[in-house]
């Protein structure tokens, strides 16, 4: 059974005619990690929601088909109940602080309090997740006092005290710097060897090239890419859905045209991958046959 | 100590203006009490100065004694407890922290809009056409933060079913809640007392 | 318009010195990147330049003129600057009339309103949307709003916060285009950025700032040489820099068809 699984699922927004989410099915497995491209407004952010059952009880809206966490549908739970099961992390990092809470140490620990968990077990987790964060040293910090970097951390923190087994992200790097955003897929996969399944909207596609195990493409609602990140991010659908390939395969595509590149070899997504191609069709150009 | 004399530093100066006014001038002025360099101190007054003192001390010094002794942290704490409603206690709590940052967001868009040419300053009329461009951007972008911190909260189980714990611990012994159910009986009486009297 | 910053110093009241002794000489018709760490000065840097901040010590100089001695608002003719985020700026109920906000508090005659609202409406997609409310939109879309009031400010500096972040490859490629329009017409353009395969790909000189002080100015390539300037300020060399540096290319490439003629060029006994 897939983990995490949806069915035909199309979603309107309230009053919108134009379906955000269209016939979309997939099914994601226990420790997948799997990024979510496409457009702005190609529904990316709305499959997030829809993960985490903010759609449709938040968004209220119309929604056909299903989503499935575990075998239950959403529509059954309350948001509460999937929060167990399914961590959301917004765009916006100061946007998720509770405001209610005056310490880093007691922001991660308002899940906790919300979930009923007992006082000593609490302590004992939100210790270990700002471990795992690399927030110790902000523990008595003002959230507000953090940078938008570290905000967006303890936003991750204050989700994983709960500990879910997936974490749904919309977007978390948008507004963190290159090194930022780095750390955050760097943490992501830490999680995923954990055995946590990650679900991440980007537009970052060569940070994706590089951690993500599947791409899901969307284009204005529809699913249509759903494959490896070296086969997705090098098809030539993805310029028809107003993304470009990354760097990577701009290089690998004009050195393949110049003849550098290893005709059986199929273009590549990440650096790493482009690094050996080059290398070895170098090698071949410079000592054919 | 703070509270005392945060306490004295509002009243002193009020006692000290109100009690000459009323005394001299008090409109029902009467029965006089003395005269002194030309000038008569009246009874009605005088009652009517030490009356409305008396009534702002009441107001004032209880009001004082909380923001001073009660950390907000355990005020959201105890409202979250005590109050059946999650959202009663957000709502009562919540801005106490964001007040410092929507202060810097006020900062933020005058500039962005004086950016843009936008001139404040100048006539009553002119700065109240000008005060549109500042309003909305704070008021809509305060909305967009509402409707994400929202969405934050209840994925953080917000409006759970299950009974909530609390970090912090409140103290609250058995005197301190004696007190309040004794404080509240005497505010009833009393004003049961007022109306039937 | 050339923009000269002679020995600026800046420490906000009651506080930190946001900036030290910052100079720098931006030819009219430059394009100049501004980098830094949150917190270098950067934002405190350009609001200078618009009169939004006073120096504390030194001057700036716009056209030779001190800019100390001009109101914020007739600097706003001068210098448009974009803030990072739209929402701190949209205030009007269609997108015609938020585009022509700054024009319109500059006094331009309407007739030239019209042909600037229309030309920036056009060079970011948004002609369609010039009756409806900019609320109604996402993220992205009222900051291409935002971004086309201040091109429609037709001034002769614009300086641009953050302009890629939350826009999708296509929404890059719109504000691309339109840095390309403002060179053709001569404007000086500053943009404080992070995004280094942007960078690397659209403007040649970089200004980077450490704690109020300047670093480097000068040449995107020597900039991704510098690596500990790069990592001091949050950055990443761009995706065509990594893999260079990774297959031991004999200098800095910028795209990838500079990278694949380098890796051309370089002898097989050189690579990595």
């Amino acid at each position: 059974m897939a983990q995490l699984e949806t069915d035909a699922l199309t979603y309107h927004y309230p009053g919108s005619r134009q379906p955000s989410l269209a016939e979309v099915s997939v099914r994601i497995s226990p420790g997948e990690f799997v990024a979510v491209i496409g457009a702005n407004n190609s529904g990316k952010s709305t499959l997030c929601y829809a993960l985490a059952g903010v759609v449709p009880h938040l968004y209220q809206g119309k929604m056909e088909g299903r989503v499935l966490i575990d075998g239950t549908d959403t529509g059954e739970s309350t948001v509460a109940e999937i929060a167990r099961q399914v961590g959301l992390v917004l765009q916006v990092p100061s946007s998720q602080m509770s405001g209610v809470r005056y310490t880093v140490f007691e922001e991660v620990a308002f899940g906790l309090e919300n979930q009923g968990v007992a006082r000593k077990e609490m302590t004992r987790r939100v210790e270990k997740v700002l471990a795992v964060m690399g927030l110790e040293k902000y523990a008595a910090c003002s959230p507000y006092h953090l940078s938008g970097g570290e905000q967006q951390r303890l936003a991750l923190a204050t989700v994983l005290a709960v500990d879910p087994a997936i974490l749904v992200l919309d977007e978390p790097t948008t507004f963190l710097d290159p090194q930022g955003a780095r750390l955050t897929f760097d943490i992501l996969r830490r999680l995923q060897l954990q055995g946590k399944t990650v679900v991440i909207a980007e537009q970052k596609l060569d940070l994706i090239a590089e951690y993500a195990d599947r791409v899901l493409a969307f284009d204005r609602g529809r699913l249509v890419l759903d494959g490896p990140p070296q086969e997705v991010l090098t098809s030539p659908l993805i310029k028809s859905i107003k993304l470009d390939w990354t760097r990577y395969t701009q290089v690998a595509e004009l050195a393949r045209l110049k003849g550098c590149w290893p005709m059986e070899r199929p273009l590549a997504a990440s650096l790493s991958e482009t690094i050996d191609g080059l290398l070895q069709g170098r090698k071949v150009h410079a000592h054919p046959g | 100590m703070g509270t005392w004399r945060a306490f004295w530093r509002i009243l002193l100066p009020l006692l000290l203006f109100m009690i000459p006014i009323h005394a001299f001038l008090y409109p029902d002025n009467q029965t006089v009490l003395l005269h002194c360099y030309g000038l008569t101190i009246y009874r009605e007054g005088l009652l009517y100065a030490l009356n409305t003192l008396l009534q702002l001390a009441a107001v004032l010094a209880p009001s004082l004694l909380f923001v001073f002794t009660t950390h907000p942290a355990d005020l959201i704490t105890a409202i979250s407890h005590s109050a059946q409603s999650p959202t009663l206690a957000y709502v009562l709590g919540s801005p106490l922290l964001m007040m410092s940052a929507m202060r810097e967001r006020v900062a933020t868009i005058q500039a962005a809009q004086r950016a843009r040419g936008l001139k404040t300053g100048g006539t009553v009329i002119h700065r109240f056409f000008s005060l549109a461009p500042l309003v909305v951007p704070l008021v809509v972008g305060a909305l967009v933060e509402i409707e994400q911190r929202a969405i934050a909260l209840e994925v953080r189980g917000f409006k759970a079913a299950t009974p909530k714990t609390s970090l912090r611990k409140l103290a609250d012994p058995t005197w301190q809640r004696v007190s309040r159910w004794l404080m509240g009986a005497v505010a009833a009486a009393l004003v049961l007392f007022r109306l039937f009297r | 318009m050339h923009i000269q910053v002679d020995h600026l110093s800046f420490a906000y009241p009651g506080s930190i010195h946001a900036l030290q002794e910052v100079s720098c000489d931006i030819r009219s018709g430059e394009r100049v990147a501004l980098t830094g760490h949150n917190g270098s000065g950067k934002s405190t840097l350009v609001k200078h330049l618009n009169g939004l901040l006073r120096p504390s010590a030194g001057t700036v100089w716009l056209d030779g003129k001190d800019s100390a001695t001009a109101e914020v608002g007739q600097l706003a003719a001068q210098v448009a600057l974009l803030f990072q985020n739209p929402d701190d700026q949209i205030c009007k109920r269609t997108v015609w009339d938020e585009v022509a906000f700054g024009p319109r508090n500059l006094g331009y005659p309407e007739a030239r309103i019209q042909s600037l609202v229309e030309k920036a409406l056009t060079l970011f997609e948004l002609a369609s949307f010039k009756k409806k409310n900019p609320h109604d939109f996402g993220y992205s879309e009222r900051k291409r709003i935002a971004m086309a009031s201040i091109v429609a400010m037709d001034t002769p500096a614009l300086v641009f916060d953050e302009p890629t972040a939350g826009l999708d490859y296509h929404e890059i490629t719109l504000f691309i285009n339109t840095l390309a329009e403002l060179q053709g017409e001569g404007k000086t353009v500053i943009v404080i950025t992070h995004d280094m395969d942007f960078v690397a790909e659209n403007i040649s000189r970089v200004i980077s700032l450490t704690e109020g002080r300047k670093m480097f100015d000068g040449n995107v390539r020597e900039l991704f040489n510098w690596s500990e300037l790069m990592t001091g300020c949050g950055l990443l060399q761009p995706q065509v820099v990594q893999l260079g540096n990774a297959c031991g290319l004999g200098s800095v490439a910028l795209t990838p068809g500079e990278c694949v003629d380098e890796l051309e060029r370089t002898p097989e006994r050189k690579l990595i």
